[in-house]
């Protein structure tokens, strides 16, 4: 007689890991990232007398914000959302070049979703 | 007289809370990496190289730690000097091993409690445009918990 081991199987996590529940509260978390990054990205104002990107332009104002998308996959490890910027301007907005300020719009993405505090 | 923009000044000493990124430069100038007065959080007209640069970037806190993510800009004259001047701040800041005590110019004590490198130094052109390079600059990213002055209550 075989004793029947309690709890439960690891192919009916895996079916729960894999199933519509499960990516729905991941596209809704990559949601909610996407528009805190959105929000504290720099838009270019060309009517700004101070800004120093007119001369010269690089792209329309709010191409960087506008770059920010979710994107789905699937991997060897399963499903997954990545949130991410395409912009080529976005390592001079997240790090700070002689002419642009630092913005960090990720950084201040990933302070606030790490959980590390209550930022 | 104004103070010259490359001498540091020290914060009051009645301000009620820390500045993480004056506790990132005590922290640093204490290992005379570069020149005196050559770690700092902003850059001045004159620079001169070599150069670090300290910025905090994001982060908030609570009642009791203060959870800065801490941006340091390692500037020298060529790629080869700058990503060496990079590795000696790296090297050093991944030694602000937790209950670390940094001491400021003010004689006040910060208590780190926790500490991790987002992103080892890499490099981030500074003039992207090019048009007369005049100097490198590598890129650390940190995050640093600081235990925050008590306030009544907590």
């Amino acid at each position: 007689m075989t004793r029947k081991v309690p709890g439960i199987k690891q192919s009916e996590i895996d079916k729960v890991i894999r199933g519509p529940k499960v990516k729905a509260a991941m596209m809704n978390k990559a949601v909610k990232v996407q528009d805190y990054w959105k929000s504290v990205s720099p838009v270019f104002d060309p009517t700004d007398p101070k800004e120093h990107r007119k001369n010269p332009e690089h792209g329309a104002a709010g191409d960087y914000r506008d770059s920010i998308v979710v994107e789905v996959g699937k991997d060897a490890q399963g499903p997954f959302v990545k949130v991410k910027t395409t912009d080529f301007k976005r390592f001079w907005i997240e790090f700070g070049t002689k002419t642009m300020p630092k913005r960090a719009p990720r950084l201040k993405t990933l302070a606030r979703f790490a959980k590390r505090g209550s930022t | 007289m104004s103070p010259s923009p490359i001498t540091p000044v020290d914060p009051p000493n009645d301000s009620p809370e820390y500045d993480v990124e004056d506790i990132v430069i005590a922290y640093l100038a204490g290992f005379g990496l570069v020149p005196d007065g050559h770690v700092a959080a902003r850059i001045p007209e004159n620079m001169v190289l070599p150069w670090v640069l300290v910025t905090r970037v994001a982060g908030g806190d609570d009642w009791i730690v203060d959870y800065a993510t801490v941006q340091v800009d390692s500037f020298h004259g060529d790629q080869t000097a700058a990503s060496t001047l990079a590795r000696a701040v790296h090297h050093q800041m991944r030694q602000m091993r937790p209950q670390l005590t940094v001491e400021l110019p003010s004689g006040r004590q910060a208590k780190i409690y926790r500490y991790a490198t987002h992103q080892t130094p890499i490099y981030v052109p500074w003039e992207p445009e090019g048009g007369g390079l005049i100097m490198s600059r590598y890129v650390g990213v940190y995050e640093l918990d600081v235990r925050l002055p008590s306030i009544p209550g907590y």
